[in-house]
């Protein structure tokens, strides 16, 4: 019991740092760890803020387990050819435009942040470990992303105890079991353009595209 | 002997076109502005007068080609159309059946034709389509990348009533009301215009509007059809053949 209420005040405190110091309510649910096991897992990303680029945006993203093996592959293509940050975050539902809470007419990192809660994953250059791939992400108006990783050295990763609990990048209690069903995928990114001075963080970290990961 | 030239010259071009999207139409000129092209796959792109004009006069060859090999119905008048009313339980069932598997570059015809062709092999069910029509206006202040969008629609028995539902499998995440999916690609909120002609439409829409929608029976596959229709020629039924050729087109074979 006590256990339990130690790792959910962590996950309450790790939600509540977003990565422009935060400002939004922490209202992310958590869905269940289901541990890997081998197959296809799968998610349809659908436009988050339709209205950004004149286009909507779409894409998928797909992960194949096999052994040891985690293959995390992402398509997405839109209008605009700018890098796109991409991640697994632990909340189970993806922005809608109810969660837009300033009613600007666009849901913003912040407010994205608050429904999706912290990254588990960066989809990153490197998957192996959240710092390897030292947050390059792809970039263009249309992106064809994989990358492999061992499932072993990932999770090993995910052990660590997290050094900077100040950005939005969480880790898992040693010995917690890594799963990505009913986690999230969200993709950033549209070119610099006129958005309302209430948009927090900027036209790099607009959410585009988003997707709830199930099991197929 | 000019118009031979002509002719060589599109014929020679053919082949290289083949390997882009095809022209439905090519907008107006008005002075020095760009002028909007019209792909059949629904996106738009400003091209300058000359290249317009060239344009054009390829796209007409071909619409007579692509006239004379789809529109064969020969009735006086369309036959009636009972759409099928589901639950909403049917219709979030129904929405997680599609079929997901599509590529990254199927046109939103090509799916949804192939959706409600399954879903009506399989259950039976009679479904529609939804078609929007954006104006050239609303595409140059928007810089909105499509002239058109359709998915297919369902009548679904609600708590209110009966209500028309869209399943954009690509786009949303659930089936939505009408207006829901329409102001995902309409940003004003603006209603769209749902008593008209595709042909006025096509040949010069109302610029001062947003967007024109139109309701079909699940066969219509492009919007050309649906001008056809209204010129006295209907889709009655799936063409098995032009489906098998739109799902190599628009689907991956095999699962995810």
């Amino acid at each position: 019991m006590k256990t339990n209420l130690l790792i959910f005040s962590f996950i309450i405190l790790v939600a509540a740092c977003g990565k422009d110091g935060g400002g939004s309510s922490n209202s992310y649910i958590q869905a269940e760890m289901v541990p890997l096991t081998d197959g296809t897992y799968h998610t349809a990303l659908r436009p988050v803020n339709p209205k950004s680029a004149g286009y909507l945006p779409y894409g998928s993203s797909t992960i194949r387990v096999s052994g040891d093996e985690l293959n995390a592959s992402v398509t997405v293509d839109d209008a605009t050819g700018v890098e796109h940050e991409q991640n697994i975050h632990m909340g189970s539902r993806c922005p809608e435009a109810s969660d837009d809470k300033n009613g600007d007419g666009f849901v913003d990192y912040n407010e994205a942040m608050a429904v999706v809660g912290p990254v588990i994953l960066p989809l990153d250059n490197d998957i192996q470990s959240q710092k390897s791939g030292e947050g390059n992400y792809p970039s263009g108006r249309s992106v064809t992303y994989s990358r492999k990783a061992s499932i072993d050295r990932l999770t090993t990763d995910l052990w660590q105890v997290d050094e900077n609990t100040s950005d939005n990048i969480m880790k898992l209690d040693s010995g917690a079991s890594f799963g990505v069903v009913n986690r999230v995928v969200l993709v950033h990114g549209v070119s610099n353009r006129s958005l309302p001075a209430s948009v927090q963080g900027g036209a790099n970290s607009l959410p585009i595209v988003c997707g709830v990961i199930q099991k197929i | 002997m000019k118009n031979c030239m002509v002719f060589l010259t599109l014929a020679f071009a053919l082949p290289v076109f083949a390997n882009t999207e095809q022209i439905h139409s090519v907008g107006e000129s008005s002075g020095d502005e760009p002028v909007i092209v019209r792909y059949t796959s629904g996106r738009v792109a400003l091209v300058d007068k000359n290249k317009a004009e060239k344009l054009r006069t390829l796209q007409a060859f071909r619409y007579e080609r692509s006239t004379l090999k789809s529109f064969t119905s020969f009735l006086t008048e369309e036959p009636p159309y009972t759409p099928s009313v589901i639950s909403m339980g049917e219709a979030t069932n129904l929405f997680n059946r599609m079929n997901r598997n599509y590529t990254r570059k199927s046109e939103c015809s090509d799916r949804a034709h192939v959706w409600t062709h399954d879903e009506f092999t399989q259950s039976g069910l009679l479904g529609q389509k939804a078609f929007i029509f954006f104006t050239d206006a609303y595409i140059k202040r928007t810089g909105f990348k499509w002239w058109f969008h359709v998915a297919p629609m369902y009548d679904v028995q609600t708590g209110s009533g009966v209500q028309k539902m869209v399943f954009d499998y690509m786009y949303k995440n659930r089936p939505v009301p009408v207006s829901e999916w329409k102001n995902m690609m309409v940003h004003s909120g603006r209603e769209c215009v749902t008593e008209f002609n595709f042909n006025d439409y096509d040949a010069g829409a109302d610029q001062s509007q947003d967007c024109y929608m139109k309701f079909t029976n699940m066969y219509y596959h492009f919007p050309a059809e649906i001008g056809a229709k209204e010129n006295g020629t209907y889709r009655t039924s799936f063409d098995e053949g032009e489906v098998s050729s739109t799902r190599a087109r628009a689907f991956n074979s095999g699962s995810l």
